[in-house]
């Protein structure tokens, strides 16, 4: 019995998947036929293709399989799946590029853009600069004081300096304070005596003082948005004024120098301190040391002094306009031309004033009495801070032309030179209500002493039992200027008198005519 | 009233004159699109078998067979008719769960923690276990090489000459690796010969 060889158990494999030619079958079931051993080789290989075939249990049948695929086909664009796939590496790659190319045309763009926030603040803040001690009004008293007492006043009426100091390790620093250093005042004044100078050497200190102010003025530069620019040449021109005035007092009463000045002074080298002056006068440091509200830097900046000094002299010349144009302005007051008649009464009231702002104009006659008015002006007025309304209102009292007032109903008020704190009293009779009730009297007084001369006109207009025999009755005071006109009227023609008087003999014969038939009546 | 006569002229349904899958793809290629669907009907389970088969378990059959069949709607236009259709399809279909063995393969490279049930797929008390489950697990343990052909054999029933041309290998190295994953199956089964009834 010989063995099975391998190629015995292929072709064993392929006789069970049917895959054996005739010849081969015959061969193959001979030898099953004949080895026991082959047979059994030929049942284990039938279990285990067997096993092989239903271990495996069917799929089940898959759902809207060819509707997934289209939808998958259709919307499956390789070229942007690829593109999707890649598209963070292409970004960044594209961006690269892109930088790399910025950066090779413009390769200062970095700084740029880091600078550029800095800039802008700094613009921002170098703004409209002003000379901050332009508008202090620095005294010479000041200058002196900035040489010997290192302190500058920011603002006078807060009391606020600025002071230049000198710290331990020999720094140089600057500090705003709301007090000074000295408490004693008239410090040049008494320098000027300490040296016993002459008028003409006093007039040279207040030189060499005055050559500094404009300079120091413009060390200083502020602006609305709470900017101060500081110029370090402070500290420079603060040590050239001092020099400068030792030099000075050193050269002419070098004596009386010596007394007041500390212990072991001498003469000094007046030679060397013009020229070091002249060398701090000459150099212009354009670095500002700028305190902003969001920060602290320093920063080229130039003030254009000229265009400074041109802005100051065009607002000067702008004021002098406006002042002139306020002097032009021309206010116009109507006024009853009854009280014309009545300019000698001295009934008026002389306090006119004028208030006004930009929104009103006021004219307030302060002494006039009101007559009472039944009205609680207290429930109206009590919530109205009357104060608070008047804050704001500028007041002028102006001076009435003379002869006022006059008739014709229209006068002008002329602005007079000075400022508001004058009181310019106006020389007229103030309108005053008691007056006019009083003057109203007085019309119908004087009509009553005319009156009867021509008209029979009895006691007062209203006898009205009088004036019936007139048929004529003066209703009011305004119609009294008709009636004086017709007075005059009546004078001129005398026909005009006789008709009256027939008019009224026939008024009187109609009466009695009336009166005598009532009696045949009765 | 007159009435129009209109002459009603009546189109004859379309009506496939052969139903292989030769004039299918001629007419694909010559614009009638709706026709790939009837290929993906006619093959879709025969590939999602394959697919089973191959891979081993059911896990993203659909996904790989979806694959499958875009690649082919892709490649349409260049089949050159020098084979079946279903011989071309099943070579796609085979190749696909290659390269997704592949990708498996090296997943499972990097990420070193593996499945250890799958690892030894018997242990002695083990008998109980599903007899379907350990054939399958031995299946799965064998070469891929091995079990394409064995299980295209098996359970698809593909001939010699359809696993040669399917896997593109010779006709008799089909034959030899069949025998041996038939052999290589049996010596794992050997320890539980007797449940089995080997």
């Amino acid at each position: 019995m010989r063995n099975i060889t391998k190629k015995e158990l292929e072709m064993l494999s392929a006789y069970l998947d049917g895959e054996l030619s005739d010849d081969e079958i015959i061969q193959i079931e001979k030898r099953i036929n004949e080895s026991e051993e082959f047979k059994k080789e030929f049942q284990e290989l039938t279990k285990i293709k067997t096993l092989a075939s239903i271990s495996y249990t069917k799929l089940p049948e898959t759902q809207f399989f060819e509707t997934r695929l289209m939808q998958k086909i259709n919307s499956d664009n390789a070229f942007l799946v690829k593109l999707k796939k890649w598209s963070p590496a292409i970004g960044f790659s594209v961006l690269a590029i892109f930088m790399m190319v910025i950066l090779k045309l413009n390769p200062t763009l970095l700084d740029q853009l880091v600078d550029a926030p800095k800039s802008t603040i700094a613009g921002f803040y170098k703004q409209n600069l002003q000379p901050l001690l332009y508008a202090a009004d620095l005294s010479n008293e000041d200058i002196f004081n900035f040489a010997f007492y290192k302190q500058l006043p920011l603002d006078k009426s807060k009391n606020q300096y600025i002071l230049l100091s000198t710290d331990s390790t020999g720094s140089e620093y600057f500090e705003i304070k709301n007090t000074g250093r000295m408490s004693s005042e008239n410090n040049l004044d008494k320098f000027v005596t300490a040296l016993n100078l002459t008028p003409e050497q006093k007039i040279s200190v207040d030189s060499i003082i005055g050559s500094y102010a404009d300079e120091i003025q413009y060390q200083i530069l502020v602006n609305k948005d709470k900017a101060i620019a500081i110029n370090p040449d402070l500290w420079n021109y603060n040590k050239a004024l001092t020099a400068d005035l030792i030099s000075f007092a050193s050269v002419n009463k070098n004596r009386e120098l010596v007394k007041i000045m500390p212990a072991g002074f001498n003469r000094i080298d007046t030679h060397s301190i013009n020229l070091a002056v002249q060398e701090i006068k000459a150099a212009q440091n354009e670095n500002y040391i700028f305190m902003t509200p969001d920060s602290i830097f320093s920063e080229k900046f130039q003030f254009d002094k000229e265009k400074f000094i041109q802005n100051m002299t065009e607002m000067k010349k702008n004021l002098e306009e406006a002042k002139r144009d306020l002097k032009k302005q021309n206010y116009t007051f109507n006024y009853d031309s009854i009280y014309t008649k009545f300019k000698k009464d001295s009934l008026w009231e002389k306090n006119f004033k004028v208030t006004f702002d930009t929104n009103m104009l006021r004219v307030r006659i302060p002494k006039i009495v009101i007559p009472h008015i039944n009205i609680n002006t207290d429930s109206i007025l009590q919530n109205i801070q009357l104060e608070k309304i008047t804050e704001n209102l500028k007041e002028f009292t102006f001076e009435m032309p003379k002869g006022f007032p006059f008739k014709g109903g229209d006068f002008k008020i002329k602005y007079s030179e000075g400022d508001s704190a004058r009181n310019y009293q106006l020389k007229m009779d103030a309108i005053n209500i008691d007056s006019l009730v009083r003057s109203s009297l007085k019309i119908l007084d004087t009509l009553k002493i005319r009156m009867p001369e021509y008209y029979d006109f009895y006691s007062d207009s209203l006898q009205l039992e009088k004036l019936k025999k007139y048929n004529y009755i003066y209703p009011d005071t305004i119609n009294k200027m008709n009636k004086i006109e017709f007075d005059k009227q009546m004078r001129k023609n005398g026909k005009m008198k006789k008709m009256l008087e027939k008019v009224k003999e026939k008024k009187l014969r109609d009466r009695k005519t009336e009166l005598n038939s009532d009696t045949v009546k009765t | 009233m007159r009435i129009k006569k209109n002459k009603l002229v009546l189109q004859y349904p379309k009506v496939l004159n052969s139903d292989d899958d030769f004039s299918l793809i001629q007419r694909f290629n010559n614009g009638e699109g709706s026709t790939f669907n009837v290929l993906v009907s006619r093959h879709r389970e025969k590939v999602r078998n394959i697919i089973y088969v191959s891979m081993g378990n059911a896990n993203s059959i659909d996904d790989i067979a979806q694959d499958v069949f875009i690649t082919v709607f892709k490649n349409l236009d260049h089949f050159r008719f020098e084979c079946q259709f279903s011989t071309w399809l099943y070579r796609i279909t085979v190749n696909k769960c290659r390269d997704q063995l592949r990708k498996m393969k090296i997943r499972n490279i990097l990420i070193p923690i593996k499945d250890k049930e799958n690892e030894i797929f018997y242990t002695p008390g083990e008998e109980k276990k599903e007899m379907k489950e350990i054939v399958r697990t031995a299946i799965s343990k064998l070469p891929e090489k091995l079990r394409i052909p064995l299980l295209l054999k098996d359970i698809e029933g593909f001939s010699y000459q359809e696993i040669a041309d399917t896997v593109q290998c010779e006709i008799g190295t089909v034959k030899s690796r069949i025998f041996r994953a038939r052999e290589n199956l049996r010596e794992q089964l050997r320890p539980i010969a007797k449940e089995l009834m080997l």
